[in-house]
């Protein structure tokens, strides 16, 4: 109970910290989205309406205070490229990005911990280097080079794989259940959409998983090395548990545990990673959303998608120490 | 009698880089059903690469077992396949180890651990296997067995620990127990508590036991027979209390001396001058010769293990000078 009344309160600074920052940012960027909107060739007055009805004409800590406010009441503002509400933009491209962000989330952990255990398990062999050297690459070469890559290969040339979009436009999408296409489809028994998601989501899947992914193998890999050499691995082996089993089982339990610190920051730049891969494969999720806003000096836009991102992350983190008392018996909250 | 175990010219090395060592070197043991034999020895002088050897748990790299024979009930230990090795480990032969701080999983609790112990050898349900894990709880001496199934290892105590590995190993009923310096670890009261236990399980399950210490108190007190190992080979060989009363190897005798015991009346301990070779340079032919007070021009060759007096009284000894050894005072009246 105390644990939870202080992790809220850590909940309510990180926004205010959060949006703090975010609004002075925002608003020492040069430039002017009431001039954006207004056109160059408006007259003062239509100017100092817009101006007003945006709320720029008040000085900056009342436009905070206005803001604070109607967050309080689930209120994000309005957005000024689409003159929509924020959060009803977000809701509406948050499906997509969830959708990729889990997904890649997925293939990270799902391939980069039995790759690290592999690794570790077969120590200075070459299997062990070939996965290093994955690992390797995939910490060093950046998102945006090796997403093009692979759209030059599997769409240009092998013309195996969609590179953008979430679905095939003659496809027409599954019904809204979670909102998530391949969940959907799958619930729907819709196996043409199913299939069509599933493969728009691979390439960006990859690119957008790789660098994370490349991380877990490498802290996987360190931890289970670590782990082999400990005593009670040895009395393992003395009662006669195979190897696979003790790999999996023993080992990884332990090493679990500081790949989870890794696995938690990987969720973080997952979300941030997302906005790099929904632009380059034209992703219709939040982080294109937020591009686009950017590009239109869309305040409200902006701060709403910076607010939600450290939002989860808090949320994410929680989970993460939730799962470290799961994993290690001394560890209490 | 054929011997449960049977060693024979086993000889294990380690490279790295370019420097290899034989750190066992042409071991030769018998253990027979029901016995204790006690494996003694210097620090360094390759008791616990014999009695991971004979379980092959060598770390390969940077270990190996390059050459010899291990029978076990009637088979070749090192010609089985890693499969058929998982099927003895645990449950024909089994092993405890001298820290109990860090040789059980912390991350698992001691009920699931010993659970795992059982089921992966026999078919039982969970629920009968910890009903078993409780019993065997029970049996080392842990009150309240039910509440330990659930704890952690940090929440136990170092002997209760031990204890709990004692369980682990015995819960199969193995025909051989090894335990590398299981009492090592402890303080006193709780060695001498967990040597009675392990006396009074023996008893019991008719199991042999390889006890590995560098304690000749331990030694005198528990077990039938006696090996003794120096720089990675055996080098003398005996019943107890042949072996306390008339030992025949220079070492041995070294070994008695440096030793303190309850009933001492001697003046003072005396320590072997010099230290064990390490295994990379280990001395030609004789490799105590250089701490040696006997040596001879002929220990320059290396001295076979042979037997001393009548080969039914299972004394044997690697010295050129065994039969012309004096009878040593100190020795024979320590063991009163
Ligand atoms: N993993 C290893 N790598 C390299 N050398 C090793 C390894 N394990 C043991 N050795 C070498 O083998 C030799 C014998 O070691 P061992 O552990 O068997 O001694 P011991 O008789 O059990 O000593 P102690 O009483 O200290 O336990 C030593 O010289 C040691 O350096
Ligand atoms: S062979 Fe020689 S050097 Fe070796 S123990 Fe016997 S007397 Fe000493
Ligand atoms: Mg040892």
């Amino acid at each position: 109970m105390k644990v939870l009344v202080s992790r809220l309160f850590f909940l309510v600074f990180v926004v205010l910290g959060v949006t703090f920052v975010t609004f002075i940012i925002s608003h020492l960027i040069p430039g002017d989205p009431a001039q954006m909107i207004a056109g160059q060739r408006a007259s003062p007055e239509v100017y100092a309406k817009i101006r007003a009805q945006l709320g720029l004409d008040r000085p900056i800590w009342a436009q905070y205070l206005l803001f604070l406010q109607g967050l309080l009441q689930g209120d994000l503002g309005t957005s000024i490229r689409t003159q929509q509400p924020v959060l009803d933009d977000l809701r509406h491209y948050f499906p997509a990005t969830l959708e990729l962000v889990l997904f890649a989330f997925l293939l990270a952990l799902f391939v980069g911990i039995p790759l690290g255990v592999y690794a570790a398990a077969r120590k200075d062999t070459v299997i062990d280097a070939l996965i290093r050297l994955l690992a390797v690459s995939g910490i060093s070469i950046p998102v945006f080079w090796y997403g093009l890559v692979l759209i030059l290969i599997f769409y240009g040339k092998l013309d195996l794989l969609p590179s953008g979009g979430r679905i095939d436009p003659s496809i027409s999408p599954p019904a809204t259940i979670t909102g998530l296409y391949v969940i959907d489809s799958l619930l729907e028994g819709n196996w043409a959409a199913f299939k069509s998601s599933l493969a728009h989501l691979v390439l960006p899947g990859i690119t957008l998983a790789f660098a994370q992914l490349a991380l877990i193998v490498k802290q996987t890999r360190a931890a289970m090395i670590e782990v082999l050499r400990q005593d009670y691995i040895r009395t393992a082996r003395s009662l006669g548990i195979p190897s696979r089993k003790i790999y999996f089982r023993y080992a990884l339990k332990n090493a679990l545990i500081p790949t989870t610190t890794v696995v938690g920051l990987a969720i973080g730049a997952l979300l941030a990673g997302a906005v790099v891969t929904e632009t380059i494969f034209s992703w219709p999720g939040m982080g294109k959303y937020v591009v686009e806003a950017i590009g239109y000096l869309d305040f409200p836009a902006i701060m709403g998608f910076t607010l939600i991102v450290s939002v989860g992350y808090v949320i994410l983190n929680f989970l993460v120490d939730w799962i470290y008392t799961l994993l290690d018996p001394q560890i209490r909250l | 009698m054929e011997p449960l175990l049977s060693v024979r010219n086993l000889t294990t090395m380690f490279t790295s880089g370019r420097r290899a060592a034989r750190a066992v070197d042409g071991v030769d043991l018998d253990i027979f059903s029901g016995e204790t034999l006690a494996l003694v020895g210097e620090s360094g002088s390759g008791k616990s690469v014999t009695s991971l050897s004979i379980l092959r748990l060598i770390p390969d790299p940077p270990g190996k077992i390059v050459a010899g024979e291990i029978r076990f009930e009637g088979r070749d230990l090192l010609s089985l396949s890693e499969r058929e090795m998982n099927r003895i480990r645990g449950r024909r032969i089994a092993m405890i180890f001298q820290e109990p701080m860090t040789a059980l999983n912390p991350v698992f609790t001691i009920g699931e651990q010993l659970v795992e112990a059982v089921r992966v050898h026999r078919s039982m349900r969970r629920s009968e296997a910890e009903r078993l894990a409780a019993t065997w709880l029970e049996r080392v001496g842990i009150g309240r067995p039910e509440a330990m199934l659930r704890a952690y290892p940090h929440q136990l105590s170092g002997g209760q620990r031990q204890r709990v590995m004692i369980a682990m190993a015995m819960i199969n009923e193995p025909a051989l127990l090894i335990a590398d310096e299981p009492t090592t670890a402890l303080d006193v009261t709780i060695q001498a508590q967990i040597l009675d236990l392990m006396r009074e399980l023996k008893r019991r399950t008719n199991t042999a036991l390889l006890l590995i210490t560098h304690d000749l108190g331990v030694v005198a007190e528990m077990a039938d027979r006696v090996a003794v190992m120096y720089a990675g080979q055996i080098v003398e060989e005996a019943p107890a209390e042949r072996l306390f009363d008339d030992p025949r190897h220079p070492y041995t005798r070294g070994l008695i001396r440096s030793m303190p015991r309850l009933d001492d009346d001697r003046p003072r301990l005396e320590p072997i001058p010099g230290t064990v070779p390490p295994a990379h340079a280990f001395p030609p032919g004789c490799r105590f010769a250089p701490r040696c007070p006997f040596r001879t021009e002929a220990c320059a060759a290396m001295p076979a293990l042979r037997p001393f007096g009548r080969p039914e009284d299972g004394h044997r000894v690697r010295c050129h000078l065994a039969e012309t050894l004096p009878v040593e005072p100190a020795a024979a009246a320590s063991n009163g």
